[in-house]
């Protein structure tokens, strides 16, 4: 069996420990290719206007898979921990998906903590479900974890290594956003893209240790309720000193992210912050221009530090 | 002979240019609507600036581009620097204004402030996704009550009493201004509202979280308004300095940053003479399909953008070569 995974929201997250899960239980792989304008055109035409923008996204990227596999693969996670919450698209994808395209072959696995309903147990039954033999699919289990857990330790040692290394360009840039958003062909990767060719060195909120950034960003926020939100807010907290700027990309019209960049234009200091708003019709030109005057005050503001050293 | 430096900002609603002498000194400027086309834009002030620029001793070395069509403009004129309007602001105000600290900028779509401390920018803000508040909200406002928005600034002092309106969105205070005038408030009342609004919603939008300190130098076509003006010095509690040349800044600052680059060429301002034509195509290359914009000088290739990959830009110039 083919299972199709779209290459939107969390699989930007998860696909190492989602690829190999699969992949051990036996079924082929297929991902659907890095967003374009076809597939974000046809994630608008399918989605309800109100949705945001990374849903549009995912619609588009499902439809791109009919066809090229027997199954499309979309979990429902509302809370890995009591108490905590996802975004509700993460919990309402499954049932946007299995409404907006009823014939579509959907394979699924819910993480409710709320409920008891745990990750490992979850994706073991689905694979259940698919026949797949109780053994194999422990089994499978087990690698996918530990491939997961060896990405994330990498994107940890990223941070590590940001914070050993002197910096490449003359001026270093945190990017905060959701990796949906970030990792992104068409929403995420021109501005960084952008930015390199600046001349800016850019990190991402993505290269940090994510249980680290958890408790640092609910020590900021202590009724910040949203899993990945926490995780962006203490990438804050932890570059804040090793960055000479960030940009915020919010996707509109995303509640959580106006939150957070609201709450660290007020209480994170002396420190540059631009937030780029991005949505379906964003034009590049406006981003451009945001984003080259922002390198040019931290340009400035770097040379003056410096003259102020060296005249001291 | 001296040295001059060209500097051209060529904005939504307006294009200005000017011409800076290496010492500093203004030789020539011009100011003109847009109108929707920046290339014909650029001609008529290129003609202006020549005439005023032909009976002294300065010469065109060098040619910098800002404003919303840096890239077009900067082709077409062969620009040695081209760079976005918030540094050529910062640039020229201070060039004026050696000891600014705020610079709030009020433009046709734009709204923007700069933060600058030991006449360095430290600090900006631009507008988000809307242009609520801006100029293009004031004069589609101003035609709504049927008065000409030169008047605006004068029917705001006016007032004794200001109405308050909703300034957030473009929307709710035309809505909130309708009700008003039904309701019976004096229109300079409105007027004057409608400028406290412009205001407040600049100093809670672009200016949330800056650190707003005087001198503050305020800029763009909003800053002709004196109703605004004086909202401003209210609300901000600050003097608030608008200069004569304020719409010029942008101009003289690109002018400035074609000279610190130290790069030179030949310009000539024979360049108006010459037949430019834009075009827009659909790549068709792939999914993205990007929409590609390009120049031609008199039916050649110049230039083009908008292509995320060389795909697109190559396809245009094989287009144009076989037209």
């Amino acid at each position: 069996m083919r299972v199709g995974l779209p290459r939107a929201l969390l699989y930007h997250k998860y696909h190492v420990l989602w690829t190999t899960f699969l992949e051990e239980c036996g079924f082929t792989t297929v991902v659907s290719p890095p967003t374009n304008r076809r597939i974000l055109e046809r994630g608008v035409a399918l989605a309800v206007d109100e949705s945001c923008l990374p849903m549009k996204v995912l619609l588009g990227h499902i439809e791109s898979l009919s066809g090229r596999c027997d199954a499309v693969f979309v979990p429902r996670q509302e809370a890995f921990e009591r108490g905590e919450h996802l975004c509700v698209k993460f919990m309402g994808a499954y049932d946007i998906v299995r409404n907006t395209i009823p014939d579509l072959r959907l394979v699924t696995y819910d993480v409710n903590a709320d409920h008891g309903v745990d990750e490992r147990r979850s994706m073991i039954a689905m694979a259940r479900s698919l026949g797949v033999p109780a053994r194999v699919a422990r089994r499978a289990y087990v690698l996918a974890e530990a491939a997961q857990h060896a990405h994330e330790v990498e994107l940890a040692r990223l941070q590590q290594s940001v914070a050993d290394s002197p910096r490449s360009g003359d001026v270093r840039i945190l990017v905060v956003g959701h990796s949906y958003n970030l990792a992104d062909e068409l929403i995420g990767a021109p501005i960084l893209g952008y930015l390199r060719t600046l001349g800016a060195e850019v990190v991402t909120s993505d290269e940090v240790d994510k249980a680290l950034a958890r408790r640092t960003g609910a020590s900021m926020s202590p009724t910040m309720k949203w899993r990945y939100n926490k995780e962006l807010l203490g990438s804050v907290e932890l570059y804040r000193d090793m960055v000479d700027g960030i940009v915020f990309v919010v996707t509109f019209p995303c509640g959580p992210d106006s939150l957070m960049a609201e709450l660290c234009a007020r209480r994170v200091t002396g420190i540059p912050m631009t937030t780029l708003v991005l949505d379906e019709l964003a034009g590049e030109a406006g981003t451009r221009t945001r984003l080259e005057s922002f390198v040019d005050i931290l340009r400035e503001r770097r040379r003056r530090a410096h003259l102020t050293v060296v005249g001291a | 002979m001296r040295k001059g430096y060209l500097g051209v900002d060529i904005g939504s609603i307006s294009t200005k240019a000017v011409v800076v002498a290496a010492d500093g000194d203004i030789v020539a400027s011009a100011y003109l609507w847009t109108e929707g086309n920046p290339i014909g834009a650029v001609k008529r002030v290129l003609s202006e600036i020549e005439g005023q620029a032909a009976g002294t001793d300065v010469r065109v070395v060098a040619v910098g581009t800002t404003g919303s069509a840096r890239e077009l403009i900067g082709s077409v004129l062969g620009a040695q620097v081209v760079k976005n309007e918030i540094t050529a602001h910062a640039m020229g105000t201070l060039s004026m204004h050696p000891d600014v600290r705020t610079i709030f900028e009020i433009g046709g779509q734009d709204s923007k402030i700069i933060v600058l401390r030991d006449g360095v920018p430290v600090d900006y803000a631009m507008n988000t996704l809307c242009a609520a508040g801006t100029g293009s909200f004031l004069s589609s406002q101003a035609r709504r009550l049927g008065i000409p928005v030169e008047d605006f600034g004068d029917y705001a002092l006016r007032s004794t009493r200001p109405t308050k309106i909703a300034g957030r969105c473009t929307v709710f205070a035309e809505s909130d201004l309708v009700h008003k005038a039904q309701i019976g408030y004096a229109i300079e009342d409105i007027v004057a509202g409608l400028c406290n609004a412009i205001v407040n919603n600049y100093l809670n939008n672009v200016g949330k979280g800056k650190e707003i300190e005087p001198p503050i130098v305020f800029q763009g076509g909003v800053s002709k308004n004196v109703g605004v003006v004086e909202a401003f010095k209210r609300l901000t509690g600050h003097d608030v300095i608008v200069d004569e040349v304020g719409h010029l800044m942008g101009a003289v600052g690109i002018a400035l940053l074609a000279k610190s680059s130290g790069l030179e060429g030949d310009f000539d301002f024979a360049v108006r003479e010459f037949e430019f034509q834009t075009m827009g195509d659909e790549c068709g290359g792939c999914a993205n399909n990007c929409e590609v914009v390009y120049v031609l000088r008199d039916g050649e290739f110049l230039d083009g953008w908008g292509a995320r990959c060389g795909t697109g830009i190559e396809r245009a110039r094989t287009a144009s070569a076989g037209r």
